[in-house]
């Protein structure tokens, strides 16, 4: 049967919820009360027992666990008289249809009346009903809670605010006062959010629910990570002025310094303006255009809650620009390396998404970003494994101290360009043949980029992976500023989803060809928090 | 027939990238064009074959196209050094392991061991044929050489002498190296 209720004159469907059902206790019986309740309501529901529970001051809501329970309400008919007495009321329970949020629908109706109906109107509608005023709202005086007169109207509060709907030239407003789950979720306002299935994978367009970087949970305990933590976009610059960039691009704290929001280390004429410069028909090309760098800023810290484009994991962390390519994808070493060493100097986080030969010169600046790098913590450098369908991976992935970052797909299988082998640390969702692509910034300069607008839908490979685990990084250090940069590896690792257990061919936890499995920023940022919180109560002792 | 490939050359570019193995690009060079040449250089190379230009150092990689035999390649080349509209030319090596393509120029990247002082590596590179051209921002004992005549494999072959100095930590090439994106 549908039921719905009303909402600014829209009405919301609801689908009824048979397998919970929710319970008051009295008025005497506390939140730990309800707990006890419970507790001991189990052992008489015996293998019946409902599994699951949450409370709500005095409210309960119970949930059979499967098959093999008894129709919950069948359990707590049945409770010995002494815990039956300690439950005053059993509520229906609904599914909120566009959320798949639940709502228990308390005997509580809340009612707005018009200011032109005069108070015998209001009475006689209520009188009709058979509900009485109960009380107001402490803000606004004009709101009322009302409840039925009767016990056996208390369970049709849904279809009773219905009819004082109805009464529209008595009733401005009415609706239950449901008991409402709530997602902590820290979901972002964005409106390309619904897209970005590598943040959050609804399993809309052919992907797999949940097949993702787990970004909703780790935005539920720290939010979109720190003002104060850095990640460095080591690539072809970064499109400052973007609109969903610009507020996220770091600033040089010291006073007079040149290097305001980054460094060119190819363009000696202009050195200190690290953005996009070359651009040569095809305006979408990578190789002799700077098109590459905007997108991998955005999937790490495009500024997210805006209502505005898109949201990079990191989406509150900030973004420092550093220039290495100017269209040919041609670079020398001396400038690679020392790109890798001035964004140590400011940037927690270091983020390549790109693959050179192997040089002495690189693997020593390495060495000085995780030694010398946050006062000594050393920063974080993550490094894409490559796109060649090679079974080995790129430098300066390869090297120790970096970490690997393979791609795979919105099916939580490695995508086939990801190069994979010895060395490689994690993989990141990214898009692969005949699958989404990663939404993401696009150079915002009109006809540049890879579309046409400020935003593309394309982006992918190992480059859009990387600066995704980079950005789970800084959302790890926004938990635990702390860390050492091994340890913030070690979160990574020791957190990461298992992905693909069938073909991944793990030993001990390690594949080579998903590393230590699919980055989870819920599981990491998590364990950031339980480690900082051990580290505390240890210096207490 | 089919046509042979020449045979590659095979370099270690260092005893410090041991695993680095390189091998000579067949058809290809690298030239280092003087300032306000870029046009000639281009309107000279570019109808024999692909030019890509590097302009913050002045380099053009050069590849020769299929059809196109070397006799005239070679006449460019040579008009071009007469004219003084280039300053060397070099070889593009392959980096066996990435297939990413290494471009010699005339740098050498070379960090001192501790305790080694600027008079030490002034002493060394003229030996070597080669300058000080400047000192690295971040790591004050570490410098690039310039090498005087850099044509061909000489500053591969300078870079591979200076790392066997019981004074270098390491030396390499300042390789213009190739960017897989």
């Amino acid at each position: 049967m549908p039921h719905y209720y009303a909402a600014s004159g829209a009405s919301i469907q609801l689908d009824e919820a048979p397998d919970d059902v929710g319970i008051r206790f009295g008025h005497a019986d506390g939140p730990s009360s309800a707990r006890q309740a419970f507790r001991a309501l189990v052992p008489h529901a015996g293998r019946a027992a409902p599994s699951a529970t949450r409370c709500f001051g005095r409210f309960m809501l119970l949930h059979d666990a499967g098959a093999a329970a008894a129709p919950v309400e069948t359990v707590v008919n049945a409770l010995p008289a002494g815990l039956a007495s300690r439950v005053s009321r059993t509520m229906p329970v609904f599914v909120e249809r566009e959320s798949q949020l639940k709502l228990v629908a308390t005997e509580q109706i809340l009612v707005a009346f018009k200011t032109a109906a005069s108070a015998a109107a209001r009475r006689r509608l209520l009188d009709g009903l058979g509900l009485t005023i109960a009380g107001h709202s402490e803000f606004d005086p004009a709101r009322h809670v009302v409840v039925p007169t009767s016990v056996r109207r208390a369970s049709r509060s849904l279809d009773l605010a219905n009819r004082l709907v109805e009464a529209d030239d008595v009733v401005a407003f009415a609706a239950p006062n449901f008991l409402a789950e709530m997602r902590k979720t820290g979901a972002v306002n964005d409106p390309l959010f619904a897209r970005q299935w590598h943040l959050a994978n609804t399993g809309r367009r052919g992907g797999t629910a949940l097949q993702d970087a787990r970004a909703l949970g780790a935005w539920a305990i720290v939010g979109g990570g720190s003002r104060s933590v850095v990640i460095a976009i080591i690539d072809d610059g970064i499109d400052l002025e973007h609109p969903d960039l610009a507020a996220n691009i770091w600033r040089n704290p010291a006073r007079g310094a040149r290097d305001r929001h980054g460094r060119d280390f190819v363009d000696d004429t202009d050195p200190f303006n690290p953005r996009p410069k070359v651009f040569v028909p095809p305006f979408d090309a990578t190789d002799s255009n700077d098109i590459h760098g905007t997108p991998c800023a955005g999937v790490a810290a495009a500024v997210g809650n805006n209502r505005r484009g898109v949201s990079g994991i990191a989406w509150n962390c900030r973004l420092l620009a550093v220039k290495i390519l100017a269209g040919p994808a041609l670079a020398p070493n001396d400038r690679i390396a020392d790109s890798i060493r001035y964004a140590s100097r400011h940037a927690d986080v270091l983020s390549c998404s790109w693959a050179a030969a192997r040089h002495p010169d690189i693997e020593s600046a390495i060495r000085f970003a995780v030694s010398r790098g946050r006062r000594g913590r050393g920063s974080v450098v993550f490094a894409a494994t490559g796109n060649e369908f090679e079974a080995r991976i790129g430098f300066p992935s390869s090297d120790d101290r970096a970490i690997a970052v393979g791609a795979c797909n919105d099916r939580g299988h490695r995508s086939g360009y990801s190069n994979y082998g010895r060395g490689i640390t994690l993989v990141a969702p990214s898009d692969d043949d005949r699958r989404q692509g990663i939404t993401t910034t696009d150079v915002s300069l009109r006809g540049k980029g890879y579309a046409s607008g400020a935003y593309c839908d394309d982006f992918g490979g190992t480059s859009s992976a990387t600066p995704l685990a980079a950005g789970v990084a800084a959302l790890v250090l926004s938990a635990h500023p702390g860390l050492p940069w091994d340890e913030v590896r070690d979160v990574l690792t020791s957190t990461a989803d298992r992905i693909d257990t069938a073909g991944g061919a793990y030993r001990k936890g390690y594949s080579i060809q998903y590393g230590f499995g699919r980055v989870n920023a819920e599981a990491a940022v998590d364990e950031a928090r339980r480690r900082r919180n051990r580290g505390r109560a240890a210096r207490k002792q | 027939m089919p046509s042979r490939r020449p045979a590659a050359r095979r370099h270690p570019a260092s005893s410090s990238t041991a695993g680095a193995k390189l091998e000579t690009v067949p058809n290809a060079v690298a030239v280092r064009y003087c300032a306000g040449h870029e046009r000639q250089v281009r309107d000279t190379l570019a109808p024999l074959g692909s030019l890509e230009l590097y302009r913050p150092q002045r380099m053009a990689v050069f590849e020769r196209a299929p059809g196109i035999r070397a006799a005239p390649v070679d006449a460019a080349l040579e008009y071009l050094k007469v004219h003084k509209a280039i300053d060397f030319i070099t070889p593009v090596l392959v980096e066996r392991g990435s297939h990413t393509r290494q471009v010699l120029t005339d740098e050498i990247v070379l960090r001192l061991k501790p305790g080694r002082t600027r008079r030490t590596l002034q002493t060394l590179g003229a030996a070597h044929g080669a300058t000080i051209s400047r000192r690295n921002e971040f790591e004050p004992s570490q410098y690039v050489l310039k090498v005087r005549s850099p044509s061909g494999t000489r500053t591969l072959d300078i870079a591979r002498s200076l790392d066997a100095s019981d004074d270098v930590e390491f030396a390499c090439p300042n390789f213009l190296t190739g960017i897989k994106r």
